[in-house]
């Protein structure tokens, strides 16, 4: 008897890797998906680029936002600024980042601290696509 | 911090920028390499040639 069923597709490959672990590792340090993942030297090049990024806006005056839901804006910087990981709830930890909205800096110091916590939520889903075999 | 130069920010800025951009949109390299200078020097002509057409206009 021709039972015409069709051949099961193949189950997609389970990632290696927990995912909530690898984005967990990939958020807490900047690179440090990728570097656990295997991938060294992309790894390396965004624990070098972001932490520094994230100093260097700090360095500036740069303020850490606070959750404030009445300004969406300075909400969504909030948001951003967390992007950063372990550089942010240390810097939160040390009392860091107050910002001194008269430096000349002061706006230079936001693009810098913000800008880097939105690159490390880029490198966290880049380390989702190389967990789940699709780079 | 010291800097206070305007251009030399901006560079810095869009350098760190153009290094996590390139490495992260490309896997070899040398494609990474040309990638970031793309972005960095896309960064800094746009910022320049924005500067120059505020400049022409009335304040």
């Amino acid at each position: 008897m021709a039972t015409g069923s069709k051949p099961k597709p193949p189950a997609p490959a389970r990632p290696a890797k927990p995912l909530w672990l690898v984005y967990l590792v990939s958020w807490l340090v900047p690179g440090g998906g990728h570097l656990w993942l295997g991938r060294r030297q992309k790894g390396v090049a965004f624990l070098i680029a972001l932490p520094m990024m994230f100093a260097v806006g700090l360095a500036l005056e740069g303020r850490l936002f606070p959750f404030e839901l009445s300004e969406p804006l300075v909400a969504l910087a909030a948001i951003a600024d967390v992007g950063s990981g372990l550089p942010y709830l240390v810097a939160r930890m040390f009392g860091l980042g107050l910002g001194l909205a008269g430096a000349v800096t002061y706006e230079y110091g936001n693009a810098f601290v913000i800008t880097a916590g939105l690159l490390n939520m880029l490198v966290v889903i880049d380390a989702h696509d190389i967990a789940l075999g699709r780079k | 911090m010291a800097i206070h130069s305007h251009v030399l920010l901006m560079a810095v800025f869009a350098g760190l920028v153009a290094m996590v951009g390139g490495v992260l949109m490309r896997d070899a390299p040398r494609e990474q390499l040309r990638a970031g200078a793309t972005i960095f020097a896309s960064l800094l002509g746009a910022a320049f040639v924005i500067g120059w057409l505020l400049y022409f206009l009335p304040l």
